[in-house]
């Protein structure tokens, strides 16, 4: 006979782990079932000093910076890539997740930590309008980002963006904000000084809340700013939900299972039964539970539960942030030096909000995330440059100091022509793999362009010159909701509002499926809100 | 002829030269030789390439332009991606790939660079279109 678990939570990411900690706080019990690859050959190499000091000294550097395989040397088309020590985030998932698409590039993970593990760390607290629009009870998510915070450490400070990113947020749930490097100080002041002209045309410009550590807490550190945050996580001064899991794993009533990709569940009386595959190899696993947890990511969810209720064939929404990148060159800052200690991830942010002083809400805006640009190497840049690479290089490492890297997502509402299902694949271990369709209407494109082109004119205006625009593939934010949209009515394929399954009796989704709508500002920080407010509702508290 | 190997270590002297002014050292031209794997001459007009790269180092920049516009996603051009990969992440390049300030002499070597830039590109494109090697 086998053990009975008390809840099964599957997965080790964002949402898994938010989960994960408050069914253990709230006195559950917990099993968490997890594929978990992880990083063990590159770990080790990466020096725990900045990226100038790595760059001049480490004669190894080749092995993590280009990966011994030369994985980490992108070619084809420019597309999101990890750097070689994240590569174990995407192991393994061609084989395991298969997914077959001529519009949608879609990014899973089956490592330790999920796609967490490469997560920019930009949080949002969305407005009111936002979650009521994603089918969320406003009260209960505002009190869940508050333990989110907390438990995270969030940078944050109050600004232009706080009414899109920090609501309900007050002073006690965030450390101070990440410091500017020069050249986005430069560019802030920019904006401080056509504040007035910019916010009147809904645009406003400030520090996204970001999910780093600026004061040492518990075994985190305080980010360095040593411009290696692509490279290692050395310190956890940024958060990654392994962070969470290592420690959860320490706790008594937490039990670990690597090794074991989960194919369906169903329910036998009063009990949730998962079947498992060992992905070294061996028989299939049978795994009984009192609660199941589906924390395997939106298109994960949607994929076991098509799978384990007989949905084959049939048509889930699918929501993604439409994704363009524009570098731009901020001229004021050519023939500027680039100061030694900075951060890698986004120091600005930008939003375009159509609705600004006319009706007050949020809903249809912009965001730019804003980079400057160094520790992911040169010749990936003069790559993209339609010179030779001699020239192309010396070019960009002359730019490099003024160069912006302007990552632009739009939100996603839902339509026909946005849906996966499932079909067969008798190539594949499960027997089965997701098609995916996601085009934007004639509407949706117009929409984005007109709003591309006031934040382009926002962005001349502050001396910063788009060089091109590149439009990504649907999925290429890697942002993914939707799939089984929260409802209050008991409807197959949707979430009841406290995270249930519909036509289940106990199966819980926590991570984005639920979403009936995506703010262009990322899901990530709301993921894991609503995972701690589901969570709760199993410990009885709420 | 030389062997695949032999063409791979010449190959890494000539790019190192053409794309930072030094010749490769023993490390540099070892990775080259291995990340050749990751780009292996599949068509007839990529072993033409390579063999005009072996056979005229004075040209580099002009194939490796005019392939930017008519093969920008062939062997050769990632061969030369790679090695630039290569040089970038070797310590004693470090200042010439990291960005540092400059004056309006570097301005003066930037405009220049990228015209001569532009000149490959004009000649690369006619060579590499009207020379059979597309």
């Amino acid at each position: 006979m086998s053990r009975l678990h008390d809840c099964l939570v599957v997965g080790s990411g964002i949402s898994a782990a938010q989960a994960a900690q408050t069914l253990l706080e709230g006195g559950r019990r917990v099993t968490i079932v997890d594929v978990g690859h992880d990083d063990e050959h590159y770990r080790a190499l990466v020096p725990d000093t900045d990226f100038v000091a790595a760059r001049e000294e480490d004669e190894e550097q080749h092995r993590y910076l280009l990966g011994d395989d030369f994985e980490g040397v992108p070619w084809g088309p420019a597309r999101h890539t990890m750097t070689p020590p994240r590569q174990y985030i995407t192991a393994e998932v061609d084989e395991w997740l298969r997914v077959r698409s001529e519009t949608f590039s879609a990014m899973e993970s089956l490592g330790y930590g999920g796609l967490g593990s490469g997560w920019g760390a930009g949080c949002g607290a969305y407005p009111d309008a936002e979650l009521e629009a994603m089918g969320l009870d406003v009260p209960s998510i505002r009190a869940a980002y508050r333990v989110a915070a907390q438990r995270i450490g969030l940078a944050a400070e109050v600004d232009d963006l706080s009414p899109y990113c920090l609501s309900g947020l007050d002073a006690s749930d965030y450390l101070p904000p990440m410091e500017l490097d020069e050249g986005m100080a430069a560019f802030h002041r920019a904006y401080q000084r056509r504040r007035t002209r910019l916010r009147s045309r809904g645009v406003p410009l400030a520090r996204p809340p970001l999910a780093v550590l600026t004061e040492d807490r518990d075994q985190r550190r305080a980010t360095r700013y040593q411009d290696m945050e692509f490279w290692t996580d050395a310190g956890n001064a940024v958060y990654r939900p392994r962070v969470t899991v290592d420690r959860l794993r320490e706790h008594e009533g937490c039990d670990y299972r690597p090794g074991l990709f989960v194919t369906r569940f169903s329910e036998e009386g009063e009990h949730v039964v998962v079947e498992a595959v060992p992905t070294a190899g061996g028989d299939p696993v049978r795994l009984e539970a009192r609660t199941l947890v589906l924390a395997t990511g939106t298109l994960g969810s949607a994929r076991l539960a098509l799978r384990s209720l007989g949905g084959e064939g049939r048509h889930l929404p699918i929501l993604t942030n439409p994704y363009a990148l524009a570098p731009c060159l901020h001229l004021r800052r050519l023939g500027k030096g680039m100061q030694r200690n900075k951060t890698s991830m986004a120091q600005l942010a930008l939003f375009h909000d159509p609705g600004f002083g006319n009706h007050g809400s949020p809903i249809g805006a912009r965001m730019l995330s804003i980079y400057t640009y160094r520790s992911l190497m040169l010749f990936k840049l003069a790559k993209e440059a339609p010179l030779d690479l001699r020239s192309a290089s010396r070019l960009m490492q002359r730019l490099a100091p003024a160069l912006l890297i302007v990552s632009l997502n739009h939100p996603d509402t839902p339509s026909e022509a946005k849906y996966l299902t499932l079909e067969r694949d008798e190539g594949s271990p499960t027997g089965d793999r997701l098609m995916i369709e996601h085009r934007c209407s004639d509407e949706e494109e117009r929409e984005h362009r007109a709003s591309e082109k006031v934040i382009f004119r926002s962005l001349r205006q502050l001396g910063a010159y788009p060089l091109r625009r590149q439009q990504l593939e649907a999925g290429a934010s890697v942002h993914y909701a939707g799939c089984l949209p929260i409802s209050s009515e008991a409807k197959d394929w949707h979430l009841a509002p406290d995270g249930r399954l519909h036509g289940t009796r106990a199966v819980y989704v926590v991570d984005g499926s639920g979403f009936r709508y995506l703010p262009s500002n990322g899901l990530t920080f709301t993921i894991m809100a609503w995972a701690h407010q589901t969570a709760l509702g199993l410990t009885g508290s709420r | 002829m030389s062997s695949a190997g032999e063409q791979r270590e010449r190959a890494a002297e000539l790019l190192a030269r053409y794309l930072v002014g030094a010749a490769a050292d023993e490390r540099e031209t070892a990775l080259f030789v291995r990340a050749c794997e990751r780009a292996p001459l599949t068509t007839d007009a990529e072993r033409r390439q390579w063999a005009t790269l072996l056979a005229r180092p004075w040209a580099i920049g002009m194939l490796d332009a005019g392939l930017a516009w008519v093969a920008p996603d062939g062997a050769l051009r990632h061969r030369v991606l790679l090695m630039l990969a290569i040089l970038e992440a070797s310590p004693r390049h470090a200042a010439r790939f990291l960005p540092g300030p400059f004056g309006p002499l570097g301005c003066l070597r930037m405009g220049w660079d990228t015209a001569l830039g532009g000149v490959r590109v004009v000649l690369g494109n006619l060579w590499v279109r009207l020379g059979g090697l597309r």
